[in-house]
């Protein structure tokens, strides 16, 4: 009897739920960005099989993100009642300029009676400049040697590094090598000593046309060896 | 009704419920946090600005999505350097929100484990500190 309970319980909630449901093809969409574009959109499409759903809300979780419902109705407001066998889409435009990397970003999706839907923009950035490493580190009281930051371009077109700026260039001396013009540099730092901790930062301006790439940054610093105290 | 019952049994839990063995890989609950020495944390905010300054953590570094990372960056790694922590704990408005996922995964990409520390991003994200003793009470 008591199985014969369970069992009822769960046909029942199954039932509820393929009685109403939204369908997405995926939660997930990934966009593979190209070098020029500040924008992108993910679209979700969906049907809705059963009886009818409401959308209550469909919010970005991000300032960068925004939501739409398509088709709009004619007096082009958000659909927001749908009914069974209809098909739409929720698009996501993503403002990626001021992201670097691999980044998920997500619509919540609110529907009535119903747990909120998650759907996700994966967006992958390409790096243009590359800085191998972004940080030089001296132990303070070691050897005062030269450390190198290597710098590439990987564009269809030249980065010029046009200009640079130091912070503590009096104890972090530095030299800019161009190896490659445009598409290969070196930033070479040898501290006047090691005596000290200390901190620098190098600062880098480039040509190039994505501002997020314009400016660039590496980090010098003498630290006391780990354990040993500040 | 209410009124009294505030009176007798005091105000509301609106704690954030958190398993840390039920989170995601370097995902941490703000218990997990406070069982840590206080001073070896740093906490980032990775909210918008006029939110960090209207009631972000004391002593927090600002690092979010909305501005250029260029320029935000260098007051955290500065920051890390002058006050070497082994520990960094985000957080963001909610739970998935997205950003303290992100400034996560950009500051463990870019420095955690040449500056050695670790990087965590706090489950609840502002609403676990708020009203919680010894955070934003």
């Amino acid at each position: 009897m008591k199985s014969l309970t369970v069992s009822l319980i769960l046909l029942f909630s199954t039932l509820e739920r393929i009685s109403a449901e939204m369908i997405f093809q995926s939660n997930l969409v990934e966009i593979e960005v190209q070098h020029d574009q500040n924008e992108v959109t993910g679209e979700f499409p969906f049907k809705i099989e059963g009886s009818e759903e409401t959308i209550l809300s469909y919010d970005a979780l991000c300032t960068c993100l925004a939501g739409r419902v398509e088709p709009l109705l004619p007096d082009r407001s958000a659909k927001l009642h749908w009914k069974p066998g209809e098909k739409g889409v929720i698009k996501a435009r993503f403002d990626t300029s001021k992201f670097l990397g691999t980044v998920d970003k997500a619509i919540e999706l609110k529907l009535k009676g119903r747990d909120p839907i998650h759907l996700t923009v994966r967006v992958h950035i390409p790096q243009l400049l590359k800085l191998e490493p972004n940080t030089l580190k001296w132990e303070k009281g070691g050897i005062a040697d030269e450390k190198v930051v290597r710098i590439t371009v990987d564009h269809s077109k030249p980065i010029h590094i046009i200009s640079h700026s130091a912070t503590n260039d009096t104890v972090y001396p530095y030299e800019l090598k161009t190896i490659k013009d445009g598409w290969e540099y070196e930033l070479r730092v040898k501290p006047k000593d090691t005596g000290t901790a200390g901190v620098g930062v190098i600062s880098l301006r480039t040509d190039c046309e994505v501002p997020k790439f314009s400016r660039a940054v590496v980090y010098v610093t003498t630290r006391p060896k780990r354990g040993v105290g500040k | 009704m209410s009124f009294f019952t505030w009176r007798i049994i005091g105000p509301p839990d609106r704690s954030v419920k958190c398993d840390q063995a039920s989170l995601p890989e370097h995902f941490v609950c703000l218990a997990t946090v406070e069982s840590w020495e206080k001073e070896e944390t740093l906490w980032v905010d990775a909210r918008p600005r006029a939110d960090w300054k209207r009631d972000g953590l004391e002593g927090s570094v600002l690092l979010n999505d909305q501005e250029d990372w260029v320029d935000l960056e260098p007051e955290f790694v500065l920051r890390i350097l002058s006050e070497p922590k082994p520990r960094v704990v985000v957080y963001c408005n909610q739970s998935g929100c997205g950003s303290s996922k992100y400034v996560a995964e950009q500051l463990r990409a870019r420095h955690s484990s040449n500056l050695g520390f670790e990087v965590y991003v706090l489950e609840g994200g502002i609403k676990a500190l708020k009203g919680a003793k010894g955070f934003l009470e």
